[in-house]
């Protein structure tokens, strides 16, 4: 009974194939800022049977000679399954693949034809469109599987019948770079930022000094130096971390003009305590307040970046991260050149009034400037 | 990029030693080291090291040198001419089909697709729809097959092979009732015998069982015993049952009229090893399954047995093992968890790996053998959730086996 032909394998549903499904693996090695790829892909040389005719004597078996003669085929029918486009931008450029050679690799279910190709793609992708048409209508369970190096990071993604595109780079990597993008930018913003990299030198600049007897006096030691300069450097990021969030969520609101002028006056007035340092014993608390209004400052800068909803967090965090990188690196360049000069009067009586005069003119000006600007 | 130096001397050495590569260019110094056991397990070493799927290309010595052999097929798979006529494609993708589940061979479930995608685009042929749904069965599809066979017994109910089919799916995933119902819906067009069969495969597992065991063998000894296929389904069944009563002698003597009739198939030849293992018989797993190494149920089997008896050979199919399964993983294909899982608990040592690739097969599959290696894993480690679990499975459907201790004396009690 012709229904009844298939009843026995009914009972084996649980029962599993044992020998590997068809699959094929294909590398690709990417570079930063290079537009040319490489990459690899192993095709077993029963997949390839099925669309070269690779056993030319009909024994049964597969020889490396049977299989490098096919090399110029694989090049014109087997690679061409196989696309790439660089995404740069808006811009899509095919990549031109080569076989540049061709050797045999053992993988667990027996011997692959070891494809060694490159990518000529004109620039320098951002992204990578993987199209992989291979044995699909041969074999419609067959999957390829991709992993493609870029720089460090290692990425894959399985091709099937029903997926035969993937876009590589989108996810891990972009989000990572978008990250990288985001402390470069908080770095390039502090060092270029003078207004906030003045107000934190009028800061640091007696941090090496202490106040006695109506003038100041070198710190005796280095750990009473360190301990100050910490105490702001501390207090200045703990509150400009706290506004830089809280604006950058909405929470807080407040007029361009308004922030940049309160900006200068806030240089104006620390600029102001190393002349009467009196009138602000506290240093700490005086970066802790002043913080707030640079923090406000700052996400004025991450907003201008474009930040979109989806995504506030990662830039957020990444810009902070950079804004305190930069903030490290001239704390690290600043101190131990003022505390090796500290004791110098040129340093004490000259430098440190001085400065903090011109520093309290400029930032006058800048205060003229902003208010006007409004 | 690809073929470091340092890593291709080293991954072909570790290759060769685990037997991989029984021709192309291997030192002396890599040859003498699969000898010694030092060697075999800094090979190990260098294995996990390398990653075991990713070995290096290399260029081989020759043009005589053999990669692959092809598998030796029967005339019409090896060069099957285009067909059109539906007659003709429903043969072929019947006859992939066949050679993929008797050779375990899946890459013609991918051919029988293949053959059978153009009868399944043009519209709605029943036939075509079965071998689809026995492609998706065997892949582990599950849900797919069973959407397919509920969308087609909507339109044809009169199609007792397909209730045949749908019966076997829900009893491969635990649900029961369905199954019983589904083999009553077969009786439309099948004949009696099979839907007996169909029952008693589903009461096999349950309280039921003495019950479906004597009347399969009065069946079995009857005038109308059956024939060929439904032969080999009744004598397996007698086994199965009679393994789950703990009366290995029976088992065995079932097992022994089957094979008879199928001398090659696979389900039952790792039946007869898991039977010989049960009885630590190691030796004749091995002798028997030796010429299988390719196939991963084999070599499962060959790993276990080659371990308690501490086979020259042992380590290596353990290695191959690992890889076959590395190799699984890569691909994101969920196939093989039961067995992965079996490899785990029983080679491994790593009831906690085991225990977890259990329940991830038990969320799929629900026969007696996932119950059992489920069962296995959470008793190793004594993980409660799992045995809750286990407990209600089998009091739900009254579950009874000798080898799994909550059901041994029946859950009736």
């Amino acid at each position: 009974m012709k229904s009844l032909m298939s009843l026995f394998l009914l009972i084996l549903a649980g029962q599993v194939l044992a020998h590997k499904p068809s699959d094929s693996y294909l590398f690709i090695d990417s570079n930063d800022g290079n537009a040319m790829i490489e990459g690899r892909w192993d095709i077993a040389l029963r997949d390839l049977q099925l669309v070269l005719p690779l056993d030319r004597n009909d024994d049964g078996a597969i020889t490396w000679g049977e299989l490098r003669r096919q090399r110029s085929a694989l090049a014109a029918q087997v690679l061409p399954t196989l696309t790439i486009d660089a995404l740069h931008g808006e811009q899509r450029h095919p990549c031109a693949l080569t076989l540049t050679g061709l050797q045999a690799i053992d993988h667990v279910d027996g011997t692959y034809a070891a494809m060694q190709w490159r990518g000529d793609c004109q620039r320098a992708p951002q992204q990578l469109a993987v199209g992989y048409q291979f044995l699909f209508e041969k074999d419609p369970g067959h999957h390829g599987l991709l992993r493609l190096e870029q720089d460090d990071h290692s990425l894959s993604a399985v091709f099937s019948s029903r997926h035969r595109q993937q876009l590589m780079g989108t996810d891990a990597r972009s989000q990572w770079q978008a990250f990288q993008g985001f402390i470069r930018q908080g770095v390039h913003h502090i060092l270029i930022g003078y207004d906030h990299i003045l107000f934190l030198l009028t800061l640091l600049f007696p941090a090496v000094l202490v106040w006695q007897r109506g003038g100041w006096q070198p710190a005796s030691t280095m750990t009473r130096a360190l301990t100050q300069t910490l105490a702001i450097v501390t207090a200045f990021t703990l509150t400009h971390s706290l506004t830089l969030a809280l604006a950058t969520l909405g929470i807080i609101t407040l007029p361009t003009w308004l922030v940049e002028s309160a900006i200068a006056v806030t240089v104006a007035l620390g600029a102001a305590a190393n002349l009467v340092p009196r009138l602000f014993p506290k240093r700490w608390l005086m970066a802790f307040v002043f913080g707030l209004i640079h923090g406000l400052g700052f996400a004025s800068v991450l907003a201008d970046l474009g930040l979109t909803d989806s995504g506030i967090f990662l830039p957020l965090l990444g810009f902070n991260l950079g804004v305190e990188l930069g903030q490290v690196a001239i704390v690290l360049l600043f101190v131990p050149a003022a505390y090796l000069v500290r004791e110098t009067v040129a340093y004490r009586r000259v430098f440190v009034p001085v400065g903090s005069v011109a520093i309290m003119i400029l930032a006058g000006v800048w205060l003229a400037e902003r208010l006007n600007g409004a | 990029m690809f073929s470091n130096r340092k890593t291709e001397t080293l991954s072909r050495a570790a290759a060769a030693a685990a037997g991989a590569i029984p021709r192309g260019k291997v030192s002396n110094n890599h040859r003498s080291a699969v000898t010694s056991h030092s060697g075999v397990f800094v090979t190990l070493l260098l294995l996990l090291w390398c990653g075991a799927t990713i070995a290096a290309p290399y260029t081989p010595d020759g043009d005589d040198v053999v990669l692959a052999r092809l598998p030796a097929l029967p005339e019409t798979l090896a060069n099957p001419a285009p067909v059109a006529d539906p007659a003709d494609v429903l043969a072929l993708a019947r006859s992939q089909i066949d050679y993929a589940s008797h050779a375990e061979d899946p890459r013609f479930l991918g051919y029988a697709h293949a053959t059978l995608a153009p009868l399944i685009q043009d519209g709605f042929s029943p036939a075509a729809e079965l071998l689809m749904a026995r492609i998706e069965q065997h892949r582990h599809q599950f849900a797919r097959a069973r959407h397919r066979l509920n969308q087609l017994l909507d339109r044809f109910p009169n199609q007792g092979q397909a209730w045949l089919m749908l019966a076997n799916i829900e009893r491969v995933q635990g649900r029961l009732d369905a199954a019983r119902q589904a083999c009553r819906e077969s009786a439309v067009t099948l004949p009696p015998t099979t839907v007996v069969l169909c029952q008693a495969s589903v009461q096999a597992i349950t309280h039921q069982r003495d019950k479906a065991y004597a009347t399969l063998q009065a069946l079995a000894e009857g005038p109308a015993a059956p024939q060929g296929d439904s032969a080999r389904w009744l004598t397996t069944l007698l086994t199965e049952i009679a393994l789950q009563q703990g009366d290995t002698d029976a088992a065995m003597s079932h097992l022994q009229d089957a094979l008879k009739q199928a001398p090659q198939d696979p389900y039952l030849r790792y039946l007869q090893s898991d039977l010989w293992l049960t009885r630590d018989q190691s030796r004749s797993v091995i002798d028997d399954l030796s010429g299988w190494q390719d196939r991963d149920g084999a070599l499962l089997r060959l790993a276990i047995a080659g371990q308690r008896l501490d086979h020259p050979r042992a380590e290596i199919w353990r290695e191959q093992y690992r890889a076959r399964m590395a190799a699984d993983r890569d691909t994101g294909r969920e196939r093989h968890l039961r067995e992965h899982a079996r490899f785990l608990l029983e080679v491994e040592d790593n009831p906690e790996g085991a225990l977890a690739l259990a329940r991830e097969n038990w969320r799929q599959q629900r026969e007696l053998a996932d119950l059992r290696i489920l069962n296995a894993s959470a008793r190793a480690i004594g993980d409660q959730d799992t045995h809750d679990q286990i407990r209600d499975f089998i009091h739900q459907h009254q579950i009874i086996d000798s080898q799994i201790p909550d059901a041994a004396k029946g859950a009736a009690e």
